[in-house]
């Protein structure tokens, strides 16, 4: 039971650590890093999203870029005021039902969830019959149909242009709340008889079916919240971002999110956020190789930081299969193994020394 | 609609369709082996496609032997993806999913380096006359690509088929893809042969390139993935594993999207949409495909 | 009395192979039933059949006065027939507690939302859960290994774990898919024993496939034998030993020369 008191203690410490670094960060970074911080927050809320379906169910989806659109256009469309609406919808002018929608920004973000979590039900029923492959090609389809709907349907998302002038909303704390929030849910989720029916689903179909787990009722559980998260994801993408268009949401958004998932290890709530700061951080990071390095005498090549980065992608899935998590979650245990290990490895080290001596 | 016109859009259709048949047969070929998606299909497609916009250009009068050389080199990329991205997760015996996000890993980072190498500016595709120019037959104008890729596709379908079925390596590749332990059992060289189907894969899809450059001439590193994603459709609404399926498919594909967009001109910028619409209503009637055979998993 | 499982005419078909042809089983209240065959008899195919796995091309197969084919696997194990796997499939990479308390999620009352919210009557819930899965892993003797992962048990004691695991959803009637496959002697006589303590503690109608045969005629109240998809004899123990049918399946035919 010690044990167990010393873990509540820790855990205090460290909401404590948090939030001390959050005053920290909030007094001294700069605009830049408080963006990459936000967007950090974002992708992690997204990368959850997919761990949600491609990590506890085992299903391989590639809908999130669709689904983000989806909350992303919805918050737009709720938070810009009528008179900018009027003014950015040039080539069809908006309806004035359209023009007039309006609702505060946290309403608006639920119902792009919401919305998000409705297309996620209505596409579940055709494609979550579909084995594996299918299903990732299947739900990248649907990314690309919602994207094409939205090029197109000029005098609702007022096409290739886009929306803009979307009032800002988001800022660390913000985005900190909510992701704790989704983070929470997740967590809670996954220790309650359902979570663990999706587990099952995952290790495997037909056990669980034998075992009386209706399948199709729970990957679509595990769909809709996916889209939920997503569609959350993508409007604060847009508040955050302050103009949205059809290109944001390509399906190689849904790859950028599969590396942090990947990288963070499937099936794992910690292991996705880790995977979405340190994508999110190495592509600014690695922003350098795009730029000329004189001193090597680099040219700086635009667009290597990507090639690099879908390298990255590869390399893990080849050689690092289980990314930094597993399917495990951060745990103090886990932090005190881990140590251990260390101390293990660095006190075996002199002694060998001794031996070669 | 005069007959005129009709028989103009059905020959628009059979381009199209023989088009995504030759592209779709890739597919096919190495979800047939491998039970894998190729997701980076339609990046050695669009590779393809650099080649030949970079041979051709060199000199126009030997167009010929460049496209050998295109094909030549198309091949051996696929056959390189395979060792990289696919050859050491079999070795690992890594799960199906694992393949996958190599496959996707692969396909972005072809894309991201076309970017690189070639800039996402797009680029004209060489025209030569000997393909593109008009010909007359009858009432109906066309391009002289409208006979030659349906004969160039039954042509290439047909070396393939007797390559599958009457030769040693083809036996091999059914057998791996019936079982490939078993296979590897009795002494089939199983490595060497999916190398050989990608390789053969890769090569029909330079065929494809080049004749869809000579059609669409615009390329840019994300031009495959539109008629990738077709292609993969075309080859599942066939019966994904099945050569046969795979040009049914395609067929089927290029005709519906040809028509629809003839018959509903409004529609038209909606028409990506379709392939996508077909997918989910074929894997929801007749999973399996429209000749493919069923494969059940044992329990 | 009517009978609690029977088959009436069930027959399957893959493409041209006709894996179960005809098949009529009838399965009373409390009895323990074998089904032996030799390899590629149709044994497990119809054990699909029953659970839902494939449904019949013809026939009917009844529980409880109630027709179950063409119903799927989860519902039919929500009516209380349960089984083992002949190649074991466990959730591998999940605990040896939550294997088992996945099973019991077909019984489960509470909403997801209260679910997920922690409501004390869900706690309530998940709780009961909790003892009955852990009383289920005491009886099979598993209840050290509670908190492993089912994968890293030795084989003996996940075949048992997958039978505690099939406990769990409270079926009538348990299916067990050679279950003494790969143990030696000894196991196996524990294993006999084990089948009749948990048919009378759980008041079970028991199916098992087996190659045992030592096991088998130990254990069986009746024993129908298959090959090739058809039904070749059944009866008690003593008759299917002196059946010439069964004999020739197993042996073949004496080779007159």
């Amino acid at each position: 039971m010690d044990k167990k008191k010393l873990h509540i203690i820790l855990d205090i410490v460290a909401i404590a650590a948090l939030i001390g670094f959050m005053f920290w960060a909030n007094a001294s970074f700069n605009q830049y890093n408080k963006r990459i911080f936000n967007t950090c927050c974002i992708y992690a809320i997204c990368a959850l999203s997919m761990n949600m379906v491609n990590g506890f169910t085992g299903l391989f989806s590639l809908g999130q870029p669709g689904f983000m659109a989806i909350g992303a256009y919805i918050t737009a469309v709720f938070t810009v005021s009528t008179a900018d609406k009027i003014s950015i919808y040039k080539i069809i002018p908006i309806s004035d039902f359209m023009a007039n929608l309006s609702a505060p920004f946290p309403v608006a973000l639920i119902l792009g969830g919401l919305v998000a979590a409705v297309f996620a039900f209505l596409i579940g029923f055709p494609v979550l019959r579909l084995r594996g492959d299918y299903l990732a090609i299947a739900t990248l389809g649907f990314s690309e149909i919602i994207r094409i709907c939205i090029t197109n349907m000029q005098g609702i998302t007022n096409g290739p242009t886009g929306i803009n002038r979307i009032p800002s909303h988001i800022n660390m704390w913000v985005s900190l709340l909510i992701l704790a929030a989704i983070v929470i849910f997740t967590l809670a989720m996954m220790r309650t008889t359902y979570g663990r029916a999706l587990l099952a689903i995952r290790e495997d179909e037909v056990a669980a079916q034998a075992m009386g787990i209706n399948l199709f009722k729970h990957k679509m559980l595990a769909f809709v919240l996916s889209g939920f998260m997503a569609g959350i994801g993508g409007g604060m993408l847009a508040s955050l971002v302050g103009a949205i268009g059809p290109d944001q949401f390509k399906f190689t958004v849904a790859y950028e999110i599969l590396l942090m998932v990947v990288l963070g290890g499937q099936g794992s709530v910690s292991g996705s956020i880790a995977g979405a700061f340190i994508v999110r951080i190495a592509l600014e990071k690695l922003r350098f190789l795009d730029e000329p390095i004189p001193a090597i005498g680099y040219p700086g090549i635009g667009g290597m930081r990507m090639v690099v980065f879908s390298a990255l992608l590869m390399l893990v899935i080849i050689l690092w299969r289980k990314g930094i998590f597993g399917n495990k979650e951060l745990s103090w245990d886990g932090i005190g193994g881990f140590f251990k290990l260390l101390g293990s490895k660095l006190r075996r080290k002199p002694r060998n020394k001794e031996v070669a001596e | 609609m005069a007959w005129s016109d009709l028989l103009q859009q059905l020959c628009n259709g059979l381009l199209l369709g023989s088009l995504f048949a030759l592209v779709a047969v890739g597919y096919t070929m190495v979800y047939g082996i491998l039970r894998l998606i190729n997701f980076a299909h339609c990046d050695i497609f669009m590779m393809g496609m650099y080649f030949a916009f970079f041979f051709v250009a060199k000199d126009f009068r030997l167009w010929p032997l460049s496209f050998i050389a295109v094909i030549a080199a198309t091949a051996v990329l696929g056959v390189g993806l395979e060792k990289v991205a696919y050859s050491t997760l079999r070795r690992q015996n890594a799960p199906k999913i694992s393949m996958l996000i190599s496959a996707i890993g692969a396909s972005y980072f072809l894309e991201n380096l076309a970017t690189v190498i070639f800039t996402a500016k797009p680029k004209t595709f060489p025209q030569i006359p000997f393909f593109v120019d008009m010909m007359q037959i009858g009432s109906v104008r066309l391009q002289r690509l409208a006979v030659a890729v349906p004969i160039i596709t039954v042509i290439f379908v047909c070396i393939l088929l007797f390559l599958i079925n009457k030769t040693k390596s083809g036996m091999a590749m059914r057998a791996i893809s019936k079982d490939l332990d078993t296979a590897k059992l009795m002494g089939i060289n199983v490595n060497g042969t999916i190398s050989f189907t990608f390789a053969i894969g890769s090569a029909i899809a330079a065929v494809g390139a080049i004749l869809w450059g000579l059609k669409y001439p615009q390329i840019s590193p994300l031009v495959g993935v539109m008629p990738g994603l077709k292609c993969f459709i075309a080859a599942v609404i066939g019966g994904i594993g099945n050569v046969k399926g795979a040009v049914i498919g395609g067929l089927l594909l290029g005709f519906i999207e040809v028509m629809a967009v003839a018959f509903f001109p409004e529609i038209s910028a909606y028409k990506d949409i379709f392939s996508f619409v077909l997918l989910i209503i074929i894997l929801l009637f007749r999973p399996n495909g429209l000749i493919g055979e069923k494969i059940a998993e044992k329990v | 009395m009517a009978a609690l499982l029977e088959t009436k005419d069930v027959t399957i078909r893959f493409g041209g192979l006709v894996a179960v042809n005809l098949l009529n089983i009838n399965v009373n209240d409390g009895e323990i039933v074998a089904i032996i065959g030799p390899n590629g008899a149709g044994k497990t195919t119809a054990f699909n059949l029953i659970t839902g796995v494939y449904a019949p091309t013809e026939g009917d197969i009844i529980f409880d006065g109630v027709k179950i084919n063409g119903k799927r696997p989860d519902q039919i194990a929500k009516m209380g027939i349960a089984r083992t796997f002949q190649n074991i499939r466990l959730f591998k990479d999940l605990t040896v507690l939550e294997n088992v308390l996945i099973a019991t999620h077909l019984n489960v009352k509470t909403d997801f939302f209260s679910s997920v919210l922690h409501m004390p009557y869900a706690m309530k819930e998940e709780k009961k859960m909790n003892d009955l899965a852990c009383s289920l892993l005491e009886e099979t003797g598993l209840i050290q290994y509670k908190d492993d992962i089912a994968s890293s048990l030795p084989y003996g004691l996940q075949r048992r774990l997958e039978i505690a695991r099939a406990l769990a959803t409270r079926p009538k009637i348990l299916l067990l898919d050679e279950p003494a496959a790969g143990m030696n002697p000894k196991e196996s006589v524990d294993l006999t024993e084990f089948i009749r303590e948990i048919r009378d503690k759980f008041h079970l109608t028991i199916i098992l496939i087996e190659h045992h045969m030592q096991l088998v005629m130990d254990i069986s109240d009746r024993i129908y034998v298959l090959e090739y998809g058809r039904t070749i004899a059944k009866g008690v123990p003593a008759e299917i030993q002196a059946d010439p049918a069964v004999i020739k399946a197993y042996l073949g035919e004496e080779d007159i020369n």
